[in-house]
């Protein structure tokens, strides 16, 4: 046996390996995909058709709506936050440079029921007027903005500062380079903080599973949860199960259509 | 035109002196180059030039202007950069339009003006190319049409033709030079290479461990360095280590003794100090093999062995035993050839010319 | 090099905001947490009674929900780096056509843990696609749904992704000269594979079980879901769920809680020092 006969075999095993690991990870949705629109019939036979979509609730679609809104919210608050704060940390010499830094990342190791328990008891006592709808985006601001703030380091720590340097020469003030230098050239890289952010929002269940007593406000993941403890593997849940899951594979393959794996790579890629 | 005037400029990184004491001068018009190797602090002393660093002492004047403490926005130049800094999302014209458009000039003056930029680095018709579909000379001829653009009071240029392949670069420094000329701006160059440094400019500063070495034009600093590391960093020499023997000041005439040689130089341009030994330094180029019967035409003239003979191109440069020293003498035109073979030979050099260096 | 043209001060206006909400909304319920867990049920409400009875009836009332609440996070990290291994060493490695499709695959589980439940739980339940084929093996779904197996399988799917970067980071830092050189110097691939590659990215297997089970500390609908009825409700997570916001004992659940946040700390803290990447 070649050489060369050895690479092909090395090869096909190693795609049909990823291959099989990618199909596990897909299962979960394609089976939930499968519930939601496969219809067996009483003769036997199988049909497809997508009726379950219409019967999920009205509720559940405000559920929806109000996602959408703390999602699109929570990301502008943290990308007007996180991404001066990224410029600061790497372009300025900072003496306490790694503390900072692991500060304002200390979130993400708090595992979020916990953080949910510790939110809930400080709405409960200190930030009354957050029990509600804001208490939402302020909880998601605050739990995702190492995203924003991850990959607007990357953006900047990419970005060669020659490009700075040399719209000072030409006259540009601190501000004018900021905006029409830096912004536009890191903008592809801050992006991909955003589309984190908004999948993740749109999704996240446990910290949303304790604001949602204090708060009496419910999200489209929890309804999916309660519906799937109440009304067990219905058609119609599993279309809702589907719909946030659709939409943010379809946030996430416009991304990357656009922009491709680099800017994420080194955030959460390798 | 505008005199650029930096003095005493210091800039520390830790405990390590970068620039130290820098005092630098350039007239109305001229074009001074800062030579010397990577490190040297040629570059962190045209950034505080440019106001992207901030030097930790002295001062820098326009003219009268003081612009030390401004930021480089403020201060009317055109700085030009080794890689290429032409902003990647804007094409050629939004990109040498940019400087006007921060000037806030109008709209019909920009175009003139972009114009008349890119006409002068004969980059006309090539407005509405992105950076990434030009060459690297193209690239760097665009950079300085952006520089220029906004009319600037001091280029300065930060090694613009390292990244460029030999052939280019050639073309491009004369490019440079005439640019210069026309504009008639100040212009104050960086480089590591001292055949680029020569070729355009009107004076040299040599730096070397963030110290001015010397100054002077271009003749003046080949013909008579004054330090060993300007001999050896600008062209080829041969050191030797001598003691002085004897100094006759009426005949302005200096008897040097290195391996039993007596080497003599004529009008030394340092004070000597019989105690003192001295460094002297003879170019390869200024060595001739002589015929015998000349001796007498030079006022040094030995005998010696050739131990190897090397054909570089235009020269072959021949290695000469001479008591025991080793000297490096170069041969040129057809002659040269004669040479190639002359392994183990004796022959006789003659030479008049040489440098005692200061320590 | 950076630039100094910016001037010190400049940076308190950029960073403050975000120092502000990390400390408003993140350090101070932190705090709080940690004050309530030493209060009795909900008295920190009204008048405040301390005890530190939660921490000490916790360990004996709770201890099966620890131990398997450990039992389920440690095996879903042992799975996912004997899964995500050879997938990162493939993607960097070998594959260079569809690499990004794959990297992309990678996202979904990010997604969150309830999908994940509830796809496996329609899996296995009668009448769904696998109940057939359990079926002729005379086997009851019910007995593989509710069991700890599945629950590990979901959550290892879960944190594959995190694993993945982890030992990918590690391996990306390997030189290839090291290779190259034990495979001059007559090492054949496998022995090269474990007396090289192996140990060098140690560090990244280290990081990627810890954060494995860092982040399956923390999971619920999966065990709930997917554990049944017995295993799967004695988790921590849950117990923190119910006896908090459910039975309203806040110092006993603030209490689970913390202890939860100091073992995840106490994980992390190790996988920072291990690890070279910037995100978990």
């Amino acid at each position: 046996m070649g050489r060369g006969m050895y690479e092909r075999l090395s090869s096909i095993l190693s795609y049909l390996y990823l291959i099989l690991v990618c199909t596990a990870i897909l299962l979960p949705l394609s089976i939930t995909l499968y519930r939601a629109i496969v219809v067996y019939n009483p003769d036997g036979s199988i049909t497809i058709s997508f009726q379950s979509y219409t019967m999920i609730s009205e509720a559940f679609w405000d559920k929806v709506l109000v996602n959408v809104s703390i999602s699109l919210l929570t990301v502008a608050i943290d990308v007007a936050i996180a991404v001066p704060a990224a410029y600061a940390l790497v372009k300025y010499e900072l003496k306490a440079k790694r503390l900072i830094f692991t500060y304002l990342n200390g979130v993400w190791y708090v595992p979020g029921i916990s953080y949910g328990l510790a939110l809930v008891l400080s709405y409960y006592f200190v930030y009354k007027f957050l029990l509600g709808f804001w208490g939402f985006v302020v909880a998601y601001s605050t739990g995702f903005m190492l995203l924003a703030l991850l990959t607007a380091i990357v953006a900047f720590r990419n970005l060669d500062p020659v490009y700075e340097e040399a719209a000072r020469c030409l006259g540009a003030g601190r501000l004018k380079t900021f905006f029409k230098v830096t912004l536009p050239l890191v903008g592809p890289g801050i992006t991909a903080g955003v589309v984190l952010i908004l999948v993740l929002s749109l999704n996240e269940f446990i910290t949303a599973l304790l604001l949602s007593g204090p708060t009496r406000v419910k999200t489209a993941p929890l309804q999916v949860f309660s519906d799937i403890r109440h009304a067990g593997i219905q058609p119609f849940v599993a279309a809702e199960a589907t719909v946030l899951q659709l939409v943010s594979l379809a946030i996430v393959i416009l991304y990357l259509k656009f922009f491709g794996t680099k800017y994420l790579r080194g955030a959460i890629m390798i | 035109m505008t005199r650029v005037e930096a003095i005493d400029l210091v800039k520390r990184y830790g405990s390590f002196v970068a620039v130290d004491k820098v005092t630098l001068r350039a007239r109305e018009g001229e074009l001074v180059t800062i030579l010397g190797p990577s490190g040297c602090g040629k570059s962190t002393t045209l950034r505080m030039l440019a106001g992207l660093i901030q030097p930790d002492g002295g001062r820098i004047f326009f003219d009268e202007r003081d612009v030390t403490s401004l930021p480089p926005d403020k201060r009317n130049i055109g700085f030009v950069f080794q890689r290429v800094a032409l902003f990647p999302h804007m094409n050629v014209y939004k990109n040498v339009a940019f400087g006007l458009e921060m000037r806030k000039m109008p709209k019909r003056v920009i175009q003139e003006r972009v114009k008349e930029a890119l006409r002068l680095v004969h980059m006309e018709g090539y407005e509405d190319r992105m950076p990434s579909q030009l060459s690297g000379g193209q690239a760097q001829r665009v950079e300085i049409a952006r520089v220029l653009a906004t009319d600037p009071e001091v280029l300065l240029f930060d090694e613009p033709l390292s990244n460029i392949d030999a052939k280019l670069k050639d073309e491009l420094k004369y490019e440079i030079r005439r640019i210069q000329r026309e504009t008639r701006k100040t212009l104050i160059y960086v480089t590591h290479d001292q055949a680029e440094a020569f070729a355009i400019s009107d004076r040299v500063y040599v730096m070397n461990n963030g110290r001015i070495e010397q100054e002077g034009t271009p003749l003046e600093i080949y013909t008579n360095p004054r330090t060993p590391f300007i001999a050896s960093f600008i062209g080829t020499t041969n050191f030797i280590e001598t003691s002085l023997k004897d100094y006759d000041e009426k005949g302005g005439i200096a008897t040097l003794e290195a391996s039993g040689l007596e080497i003599r130089v004529r009008h030394p341009s340092i004070l000597l100090d019989r105690r003192r030994r001295y460094f002297i330094s003879i170019r390869p180029e200024d060595i001739k093999v002589i015929n015998p019967d000349d001796q007498k035409s030079y006022l040094n003239s030995f005998k010696g062995t050739v131990e190897d003979a090397i054909f570089i191109g235009t020269t072959v440069r021949l290695n000469i035993n001479v008591n025991g020293l080793l000297l490096k003498v170069d041969t040129y035109g057809a002659e040269r050839f004669n040479f190639l073979d002359s392994k183990g030979k004796e022959v006789v050099i003659g030479f008049d010319s040489c440098t005692i260096l200061n320590m | 090099m950076t630039t100094s043209v910016g001037r010190r001060w400049a940076t308190l206006p950029l960073i403050t905001p975000a120092i502000a909400l990390q400390s408003l909304f993140f350090f101070l319920p932190l705090i709080m947490i940690l004050i309530v867990s030493f209060t009795y049920r909900d008295t920190f409400f009204f008048s405040p009674v301390y005890t530190l009875d939660n921490y000490v009836k916790m360990f004996r009332i709770y201890r099966i929900d620890f131990q398997n609440t450990f039992f389920l996070a440690g095996m879903a990290g042992l799975i996912d780096i004997i899964i995500g291994y050879p997938f990162a060493y493939i993607l960097l490695r070998k594959v260079t056509r569809f690499a990004d499709v794959f990297r992309a695959i990678l996202i979904i589980p990010l997604f969150g843990e309830l999908y994940i439940a509830y796809g496996l739980l329609y899996l296995i339940l009668p009448g769904g696609p696998v109940s057939r084929l359990l079926d002729t093996l005379g086997i009851s779904p019910l007995d593989v749904l509710y069991s700890a197996p599945m629950a590990i399988f979901g959550m290892s799917l879960y944190t594959l992704p995190f694993v993945v970067y982890n030992i990918g980071i590690s391996l990306q830092g390997i030189d290839r000269s090291y290779e190259e050189a034990a495979r001059c110097l007559g090492a054949s691939r496998l022995k090269t594979f474990l007396r090289v590659t192996l140990p060098l990215s140690l560090p990244g297997i280290i990081t990627g079980w810890l954060t494995s089970f860092g982040w399956n500390l923390g999971t619920l609908a999966i065990p709930v879901l997917l554990g049944g009825p017995i295993l799967g409700t004695r988790v921590l997570s849950n117990q923190i769920w119910t006896t908090s916001l459910v039975t309203s004992d806040f110092g006993m659940g603030a209490a689970i809680g913390v202890m939860v946040v100091a073992i995840t700390m106490v994980v992390f803290y190790v996988v920072v020092k291990f690890s070279r990447g910037v995100l978990i």
